[in-house]
């Protein structure tokens, strides 16, 4: 498939989940473009908004594999990963994988889990495969991991350590849908519409097909002047005067990447800065560590990623 | 005025300083003249006007009847010479070429041996050639060499302007069609200066500029940088239509975005992708392309400049409609000497601005100056008809149906003849006449007084209980005219004959407004203010629907301290900052503790603990404890790990403080 024929069927998968998961169609592009890029997804947003439905419907209509974990405090790593067990049938050990053994894997309310448990996806975000008693297991191709987390509680939660979520290519914050799209939703349930049950969604595409768009991005062209203005972004992240921590070379290197996926969304063998622009606050909110004092006027990650965008000069522009 | 009023007036005139001169009259006795004794109060006057009758059949001993007398000679001539040799009579001591150039100063400079501006005389005396050796002819000289040489700089860069403005339209509205470059002369390299020459279309922000530079790049085939300047011409069109805010930091994406429901999102996002492909992608920018691009972004941007124009247009018309002409009071042939004169000998002298429906009543005579509406004559002959003076020195229909006075066009250069009556006034007058009066048959109550040739040239006639006084031309009552002979001595004596308060009226009469409107317009700012509302439109046109949005002004609100207690309050709870705020707020409660329970010297928390122990009765050990956990808060400022335990321990210590007998 060409460029063009990719970014088509981009659309018509966004265009087919958008028929479940209604009034959220940029969280759908972003997710694709997380997916395209060989990114993982942290959804942050309140209870109620559809993240699992995004999920399901994503796995149904991708045609791919699909696993949800419930991360609570008492959850183990082995619970993730899979653990060997004695058979006492064959009379040896045996492997039995975890959830994580998937294509989809939805990792609900990933911050009620300990950070021993958390780091059990390090490797498997990061490495693409899991390592249980010496011996390392391959992943599926494509493997995403969508975790959510809830922004609001902050009793019994444990935030997602700087390591962890540096392994996430993109944070997402999900809003409530708009009134029209909220009226929407009551039609479709009034109508029988029943989010346990998407067999009405048509699949569109198929694992080899998600793998191909991933191989695509190898032939989208960048100029040198964007990986100036990527890593000027990123550098300007670094010396803000509200950030300690500022973004990490995988955050250039993701950035990067995202840029070519929406560039593949849209249909485009090159990427332009306007990529690079849109989806800087995506790749870059949860990497930035900001000073408490920062933090006490309220500042947040966002606010100081709209200032490195209003400093960063965009190539090659007509200003 | 009656001829009974007039008369009376004869014994006034002062014949002692009276010169030889004295024109046209074969009988005139000078010495005679000069034995005339004038006479101080209205009783005398009708005494002598009883003589006069009585005795005028006595040649020997006839005094010459003479309406120019209630004003001495001497008088006038002092006033004269003070109005002729003040500084704003420029005219007068005039001794450059501009001077000689006017036919009615010279002219009338060399009618009478009288003049008394010697500077005018000696100007128009000189002659164009004189000698290079005077300092001030050279001066002169110079001056007209430069001012030659500023006109013509003037209008040569006003027709350069014309031709750049011209061609700029015809660009603009006619269109240019872009021709591809010979492809046979696509190898030949441009010279180094040429191509640094053409600068970058990056930082450039002019429209115009940026659309000669498109044109300049793609004639040297350098396509990538033609459409590049075409797109950032289309970017600062849209600017400058109020649609895009324009930085360094924005992407074709954001501007697309703000266009989303603009009529030129199309053409914009058409030139955005292309101009990215080759800018970004590595696409070929070709003539074609730029052709293409070129016919997409050439409307928006021609609707721009057009608007551009238009407003400079705007602004130059306003420029130009700002001719206010005035009258040059100080000039040869201004009314300054008049106004002057007449206000040494005791004349209110005024312009009348107010419109002429109700002339008050104080007004003796009124002076009209210049050409008047239809509407003013009515009021004007109503004026003369209740008793005043109305002083006439153009023609009008009105007044001629009215009084059957009619103008001539008549020439006359030279002194002017009085008539019979008035032979043996010593009077010498000049004029340069270009009018003369047809009185018609005679009537009762009219009298002339000068005579240009065969015409009557100044003359009286009775309207109603008042009269009309007729010059033949308003230069005779010009400072040129009345610094020569016995004109300002004859004119003044005529205005004054009837009282004290003399109007004139021009064309600056009526000029009250009696609406705001009406003010602008007749202030000169109607065509300006109009042109203003006209760019307030365009730019509201332009400028969208956020132009002139009305909304409430911004109230700014003091806030409480209790409000900023609970904001900071709510920003420590945001960031989960419990120990930061146990570890501040809870020395903060030890050190007033400390201030309250041991003024005179500072305690340790052990000590501190067991006079607080005593004071609220608790135990001691638990203080302790409570002291060392507020205490270590301050070491262990760990803010990203919240614990409810801090709170406790901060609600315990406030308490503690509270009951130890407050923080104050």
């Amino acid at each position: 498939m060409n460029l063009e024929q990719l970014s088509s069927e981009l659309r018509r998968i966004e265009t087919e989940v958008s028929r479940a998961l209604v009034g959220q169609e940029s969280l759908v592009e972003h997710v694709l473009v997380g997916l395209v890029a060989r990114g993982h997804v942290l959804i942050e947003g309140v209870p109620g908004l559809g993240k699992t439905l995004l999920v399901r419907a994503l796995a149904r209509v991708l045609g791919l594999s699909f696993r949800r974990i419930q991360f609570t405090p008492d959850l183990m790593p082995s619970d993730i990963t899979g653990s060997t067990l004695y058979s006492q049938k064959l009379g040896e050990f045996s492997f039995v994988p975890g959830p994580v053994f998937t294509e989809l894997l939805l990792a609900d309310e990933v911050n009620r889990a300990p950070a021993k448990t958390q780091s059990a996806l390090l490797e498997a975000m990061q490495e693409r495969s899991v390592t249980t008693d010496g011996i390392t297991r391959p992943l599926a191709d494509p493997f995403l991991v969508l975790a959510t987390q809830n922004p609001i509680e902050s009793q019994g939660t444990y935030p997602l350590p700087e390591a962890q979520l540096d392994r996430f290519l993109l944070k997402l914050e999900v809003g409530h849908p708009s009134q029209a799209a909220e009226a929407q939703i009551l039609h479709n349930y009034v109508a029988g519409f029943d989010p346990g049950e998407l067999s009405h969604l048509t699949q569109i595409s198929s694992q080899a097909a998600v793998v191909a768009m991933q191989r695509a991005l190898g032939d989208i062209r960048i100029a040198r002047e964007i990986i100036d203005y990527v890593t000027d972004i990123v550098r300007r992240t670094r010396t803000h005067p509200s950030v300690s921590l500022g973004a990490s070379p995988r955050a250039s290197i993701g950035l990067l990447n995202v840029a070519r996926a929406h560039a593949l969304w849209e249909g485009r063998d090159f990427v332009i800065p306007d990529d690079v622009k849109s989806y800087a606050h995506a790749v870059l909110r949860h990497r930035l560590q900001l000073q408490p004092d920062a933090e006490l006027e309220g500042i947040t990650a966002d606010h100081c990623v709209d200032a490195v965008l209003r400093d960063a000069v965009v190539p090659k522009t007509s200003a | 005025m009656s001829r009974v009023k007039l008369s009376g007036m004869l014994a006034l005139l002062v014949l002692g300083s009276l010169p030889a001169v004295v024109h046209a009259t074969p009988n005139d006795d000078p010495a005679r003249s000069m034995s005339l004794a004038p006479a101080a109060s209205s009783d005398v006057e009708e005494e002598e006007h009883e003589e006069s009758e009585e005795d005028e059949d006595d040649p020997s001993e006839e005094v010459p009847l003479s309406p120019f007398s209630s004003i001495p000679r001497e008088d006038v001539e002092r006033s004269l010479s003070r109005a002729l040799s003040s500084p704003e009579a420029a005219f007068c001591n005039e001794k450059l070429a501009a001077v000689r150039d006017d036919p009615l100063l010279c002219s009338l400079s060399q009618l009478s041996v009288r003049q008394r501006c010697p500077g005018l005389r000696a100007a128009c005396a000189a002659k164009p050639a004189a000698s290079n050796s005077d300092s001030s002819f050279a001066g002169s000289l110079l001056g007209k060499g430069l001012a030659t040489v500023g006109n013509l700089v003037y209008w040569l860069v006003l027709l350069v302007l014309l031709f750049v403005l011209a061609v700029a339209l015809a660009r603009i509205l006619v269109g240019v069609e872009f021709v591809a470059p010979d492809p046979r002369r696509k190898g030949v390299p441009l010279s180094p200066s040429a191509v640094s020459a053409v600068p970058r279309h990056i930082g450039e922000s002019d429209v115009a500029r940026l659309w000669s530079l498109a044109e300049q790049s793609a004639l040297s085939s350098r396509f990538e940088d033609a459409v590049a300047a075409l797109q950032a011409a289309l970017i600062h069109a849209l600017r400058i239509s109020g649609k895009l805010h324009v930085s360094p930091a924005q992407t074709n994406g954001d501007y697309l975005r703000a266009l989303r429901s603009d009529e030129s999102y199309g053409a914009a996002r058409d030139v955005f992708r292309s101009v990215e492909a080759v800018q970004f992608g590595g696409a070929p920018a070709s003539a074609e392309l730029y052709r293409r691009l070129f016919d997409r972004v050439q409307p928006i941007v021609v609707r721009v400049l057009s608007v551009l124009l238009l407003c400079a247009f705007c602004f130059a018309e306003s420029g130009c409609s700002n001719a206010l002409s005035g009258l040059a009071d100080g000039g040869g042939r201004g009314l300054g000497v008049l106004t002057q004169v007449l206000r040494e000998q005791q004349v209110t002298v005024r312009r009348r601005i107010r419109a002429l429906t109700e002339i008050e009543s104080d007004v003796s005579a009124i002076l009209v100056v210049g050409e008047q509406s239809d509407e003013a004559w009515p009021h004007l002959l109503k004026f003369a008809e209740a008793g005043g003076m109305l002083v006439v020195t153009e023609s009008s229909e009105a007044l001629a149906k009215a009084t059957n006075v009619h103008y001539l066009s008549e020439t006359y250069k030279g002194r002017l003849d009085l008539p019979a009556d008035l032979q043996k006034v010593p009077l010498e007058l000049s004029a340069v006449a270009h009018h003369a009066l047809d009185l018609g048959p005679a009537v009762q109550g009219e009298q002339t007084y000068a005579l240009a040739g065969k015409h009557p040239y100044v003359a009286e006639r009775s309207y109603g209980d008042g009269t009309v006084l007729y010059f033949g031309d308003d230069e005779f009552l010009s400072n040129a005219s009345l610094s020569v002979g016995d004109n300002a001595l004859f004119v003044v004596n005529l205005l004054r004959n009837n009282g004290r308060v003399v109007e004139l009226v021009g064309p600056w009469t009526g000029g009250g407004a009696s609406s705001t409107l009406s003010s602008l317009n007749k202030a000169g700012l109607g065509a300006l203010v109009a042109q203003l509302a006209l760019l307030a439109v365009l730019f509201g046109w332009h400028g969208g629907t956020a132009f002139g949005l009305r909304r409430d002004p911004v109230a700014v609100r003091r806030r409480a301290f209790r409000d900023h207690v609970l904001a900071l309050g709510e920003s420590y709870r945001r960031a989960r900052a419990t120990r930061f705020a146990l570890a501040t707020y809870g020395s903060w409660l030890i050190e007033r503790l400390r201030e309250r329970l041991s003024p005179q010297q500072p305690i340790g928390l052990i000590d501190l603990a067991g006079r607080i122990a005593a004071k609220v009765e608790q135990p001691e050990s638990q203080l302790v404890l409570l002291l060392t956990e507020a205490r270590e808060a301050q070491d262990d400022l760990d803010v990203a790990r919240p614990s409810p335990a801090d709170l406790t321990t901060l609600e315990k210590l406030e308490s503690l403080t509270l009951r130890a007998g407050g923080s104050k």
